[in-house]
């Protein structure tokens, strides 16, 4: 027997950040179902990003390019309004640990603004390399713009949902359905 | 006389008469050496060989060879001499049609197409030059030759004499039939291949469009029928030139045949010597040649005068304007502008700007605006001379601008174009061109560095600029002046801001792995300029080799390769058609092929042959760490890794790290023993600059980590160190000599409005005409510029702009309204909306929008 292959395992380890972001992404709805090549091409071209604690992650009305997921730590996610910051959301490593959806499928300006509660670690995934992946796999596409535009509306209602129990009571305006005419 | 109206001849005869003189006395002189050997060969024949004389013979024949190299000699002397006359002749007519053709008026410019000037000012001239240089000398000595030789003929025999040259008028009759015929197609060829040139560059330049559109076809279609003419034009030119050679060939022929024939005859009748007739055939021969030369001549200036007058046919126009005043100084204006009754018509239909009347006070700041099409660039064009009035007048402080020299109006006048045009050369070149242009008739004043950077600060171009800088690779000349400072703000970022910078920047530190630096730049940790330690010559040098097996990490580097190869190949087989998948791999996109076959072959072994071993070991050492994803640094390999850099340095590169680091300097390499030259193989050491390494790269003294290498994050940062330590000036000051590229194409089109605009600032003219000109800016270099109009300049320079962005309208003191080429209204931005009218329209639909 060849004596290399006894010391191999012991001096190359497989473990590069493919296999560091492959679980990460696997638990992300948006790639549900996702076969396993696939999913290892994109971990493959996912980035990791290190954010300090109070570090701003995405400026509100800057161009937003990718999509972020939080492998540890916590991000707040607002929104500026008359010069005063809204909390819209605190998103951390367990639920739901990612923002920036919309961004690989649209070249939007962002709406909001993430910021680091602690020290964070990210993956992030660009929508250069979203678009590269779809163009071979175009038979994905549809499916995935799906997913992802139905977890937008979860994360919006979720977000007004987050409002409406910080709203103060003089801030409701009741809306009633005048069905007389 | 104007330039295009002068003769060819013009040039011949008032141009390099003395140098033309000396010409003819040398031809004088060489008429002389020709006719002399003939004499002599009538003398060997009749005298030294009738006479059996051997010291005759040797004394003819020496004559007669010093003659014919005399004769040799002058007349290399007369080539060189008509070449340069010709060629400088030409230089002259060149730069005097140039300088014409600069100041034709931009309507001329709109109608012609730069193929035809370009082959006009260059091939076509070209042909000229060779006709030029022997304008005068050619005829002259073919001639005064001609008639030599004639006279000698006679001496020897009227009657023979006679008869040979006999047969000259009828080639008088022939020859210039033909030549006219000749003259006709060659004025069609120069025709054809000007129109060529135009459908090519203007392919060349509409090249986006053709590809975008796939109308290779189409465009190939277009030359072909030029193609097509040229080749129809060309069979029927040599058709007609070899005619002329055949007949001239034919009547040569004769002469011959007639001497031949009579002067046999006579000698045979003994009325005539065989030296005579010998001498007599030569002279025929010899007769013949200026004859050739005076018809060859003679077709060369057909050819140069149809070519001289299709040349300054095209240009035949008066510049509009003389380029300095007459009988007085350039004046500096206040910046007074007024037209009365401005009409400005194209093709004497169409009016553009219709009897426009204003007035504009110096220092104002004023706004052209209007619909696209309403007049607002033709006016703002005929205020900066660059068109002129078709009626009416247009005074610069009282002065009619039709009656103002160029000068006077560029000393006063800058214009900035919508997309202005940027030279071939440094940023520092374009910012003082227009400086330098004034300065040759001493109308500017010296530039100092201090001024020209606050021109680049003024239009926001320092970020960029700063860019430049820190991208720039610095020669060493470049570099001295900086050389300590710079130094120091490495020293202050790696000491001092070590903590700030370490978040994007891994610093090379010799006693620790580098994880965005490669394995090979770990292992080797320098540079050398001789390429010795490249990836891919590494694994071929012995003494390295030696040191890897000797340390053990051979066969760790291969296993490296292996799984890297394997990795990638896996994960990228399918998609090996696309760069793109490649970033993350030290694998290169064209070697997956060759990989894959290495990766089949080896089924997870080690390869035993040389060059799979080769193939692997350049992966390894290609591999970073922080970047490359395939696989993970094996463990415990980054210590050895430091310990082999180590090892290398002292027993490879035969660096003494210790003292380096000590001592800060590198003069300590072997391999450099001159502290002067370039060193060859220079360590990552802290007190040595890294010639091969950009400025940003030697300050930050070691790697990006950062997939961007400029990014925002590091700009900030390197930003704040060099402005704390007050030396961003310093890296402007480098910037500045970025190269734009041809045309410019290596800056954006926002970098090329702000060049252009520092430009026009540098010159501090009282007027400014700005024709869209921050149009392709950001929205913060817009509005930076917009205040400096409104408060730095304000008063103090007449400010007309052309704006399509009405939201700017309300900083400027007066607006005016154009519509379909008339002034329509004007007023400040509050009177206008409060007139509800045309600006209070163009206001409503610009909201809308």
């Amino acid at each position: 027997m060849n004596s290399s292959r006894d010391t191999k395992p012991f001096e190359v380890p497989a473990r590069g950040l493919i296999d560091e972001a492959l679980p990460f992404l696997q638990r992300l709805p948006i790639f549900t179902d996702t076969p396993y090549d696939l999913l290892k091409l994109y971990a493959y071209l996912a980035e990791k990003a290190h954010f300090r604690k109070g570090e701003l992650i995405q400026q509100q009305g800057e161009p937003a390019g990718q999509l972020m997921l939080i492998m540890s730590g916590r991000v707040a996610i607002w929104q500026e309004h008359r010069g005063r910051r809204f909390l819209l959301m605190e998103l951390g490593d367990d639920s739901m640990s990612y923002f920036g959806e919309l961004a690989l499928i649209s070249e939007i300006d962002c709406y909001y603004g993430a910021s680091a509660l602690t020290d964070v670690e990210m993956l992030t995934f660009s929508r250069e390399s979203f678009h590269k992946v779809m163009e071979r796999f175009p038979g994905r596409y549809r499916q995935s713009v799906d997913r992802i535009i139905r977890l937008h509306i979860h994360r919006f209602v979720e977000q007004t949902n987050y409002l409406f129990d910080h709203l103060r009571d003089d801030a409701w305006r009741e809306f009633v359905l005048d069905d007389r005419a | 006389m104007r330039v295009t109206q002068r003769p060819l001849f013009y040039w011949i005869l008032n141009r390099y008469r003395g140098l033309q003189l000396i010409l003819l006395l040398v031809i004088l002189a060489s008429l002389f050496f020709r006719v002399f050997p003939l004499e002599m060969q009538k003398r060997i024949v009749n005298e030294a060989i009738h006479l059996r004389d051997q010291e005759l013979l040797l004394l003819y024949c020496g004559l007669y060879i010093g003659a014919v190299i005399l004769a040799g000699i002058s007349k290399y002397c007369i080539n060189v001499l008509q070449t340069i006359i010709g060629q400088k002749i030409l230089v002259e007519m060149r730069t005097e049609l140039y300088h014409h053709i600069l100041q034709l008026p931009l309507q001329f410019y709109r109608q012609m197409q730069p193929g035809t000037v370009i082959s006009a000012m260059t091939a076509e001239l070209n042909a000229i030059g060779f006709f030029l240089g022997g304008a005068l000398a050619i005829p002259v000595t073919s001639v005064l030759t001609f008639v030599a030789f004639l006279l000698y003929m006679f001496s020897l025999s009227p009657l023979l004499a006679v008869l040979t040259v006999a047969i000259y008028p009828f080639e008088f009759v022939l020859i210039p039939y033909l030549q006219k015929k000749y003259n006709r197609i060659n004025k069609e060829r120069i025709r054809t291949t000007r129109a060529m040139a135009n459908v090519v560059n203007e392919a060349i330049s509409g090249i986006h469009e053709i590809h975008s559109n796939a109308s290779f076809e189409l465009e190939e279609r277009r030359l072909a029928s030029y193609i097509h003419t040229l080749y129809g034009q060309l069979k029927r030119l040599f058709v007609v030139k070899y005619g002329i050679k055949f007949s001239n060939n034919l009547f040569q022929s004769f002469g011959p045949f007639i001497l031949f024939l009579v002067g046999g005859y006579l000698a045979i009748n003994g009325h005539f010597s065989l030296g005579a007739l010998v001498a007599f055939l030569s002279a025929y021969e010899k007769v013949y040649d200026p004859w050739k030369e005076m018809l060859e001549y003679y077709q060369s200036y057909q050819d140069a005068q149809v070519r001289y007058r299709q040349v300054v046919r095209i240009f035949d126009q008066e510049p509009p304007h003389p380029l300095l005043p007459e009988g007085r100084e350039v004046a500096r204006f206040r910046g007074e502008i007024e037209m009365k009754n401005g009409c400005f018509t194209v093709g004497g239909k169409v009016r553009l700007l219709d009897r426009i009347s204003l007035h504009i006070r110096p220092g104002e700041l004023v706004a052209l605006v209007g619909f696209s099409g309403s007049g607002k660039s033709t006016l703002a064009l005929c205020m900066a001379q660059l068109y002129d009035l078709s009626s009416g007048s247009l005074l610069l402080d009282g002065h009619d601008i039709s009656t103002l020299s160029k000068q006077e109006v560029s000393a006063n006048v800058t214009m900035i174009a919508q997309h202005p045009f940027i030279f071939t050369g440094t940023i520092r070149e374009n910012l003082l061109y227009s400086i330098h242009a004034l300065h040759q008739e001493g109308l500017a004043h010296m530039v100092t560095r201090e001024r020209m950077l606050e021109a680049v600060y003024d239009v926001c171009l320092d970020d960029d600029v700063i860019r430049f800088g820190f991208q720039s690779v610095l020669s060493r000349e470049q570099l001295e002046p900086f050389r300590e400072k710079l130094l120091h703000m490495r020293k202050v970022i790696t000491t001092e801001l070590h903590d700030t910078f370490s978040e994007v920047v891994e610093f090379y530190d010799v006693n620790n792995f580098l994880h965005y630096s490669s394995i090979r730049d770990n292992i080797v940790f320098g540079e050398c300029s001789r390429g010795l330690f490249d990836v891919e010559k590494l694994p071929y040098h012995r003494q390295f080799m030696r040191l890897l097996a000797d340390t053990g990490l051979d066969r760790p580097l291969l296993m490296l390769g292996l799984a890297i190869a394997e990795r990638t190949v896996d994960l990228l087989g399918d998609y090996s058609d696309d760069e793109f998948f490649f970033r993350y791999t030290p694998m290169h996109r064209e070697e997956l092929p060759l990989y894959s076959m290495l990766v089949r072959e080896l089924n997870g072994e080690l390869p035993e042959r040389e060059a799979d071993r080769y193939l692997l070991y350049v992966l390894a050492f290609r591999f970073i760490p922080g970047r490359h994803r395939v696989v993970g640094m094996p463990t415990g390999l980054e210590e050895r890794m430091v310990g082999l850099r180590h090892r290398f340095l002292k027993e490879v590169a035969r660096v003494d790290m210790h003292y380096c680091i000590s001592r800060g300097k590198g003069k300590h390499c072997v391999s450099c023993k001159e502290p002067e030259e370039e060193p060859v193989f220079s360590p990552f050491c802290p007190g040595q600059y890294l010639y091969s390494r950009s400025l940003l790269d030697n300050i930050l003294f070691g790697v990006i980590k950062s997939e961007e290498k400029m990014s925002d994050r590091l700009l900030h940062l390197t930003y704040s160190a060099f402005a704390r330590e007050d030396l961003l000036d310093e890296v402007l000051d480098i910037g500045l000599d970025f190269h734009v590229g041809s045309k410019g194409d290596r800056l954006s089109g926002g970098q090329r409005q702000k060049v252009a605009i520092a430009r026009a600032l540098l010159k501090e003219t009282p007027i400014l005409i700005m024709d869209e000109a921050t149009a392709s800016l950001d929205n913060i270099s817009q509005a930076r510029i917009q205040e400096l109009l409104e408060e730095k300049f304000h008063g103090r320079r007449t400010i007309i702009s052309v704006i399509h962005r009405l939201d700017l309208a309300p900083g400027y003191d007066r607006i005016m309204v154009l519509q379909n080429g008339s002034l329509v209204e004007q007023g400040t931005y509050d009177e206008l909306m409060a007139h509800k009218g045309a600006f209070y329209e163009l206001i409503q639909g610009y909201q809308a929008v």
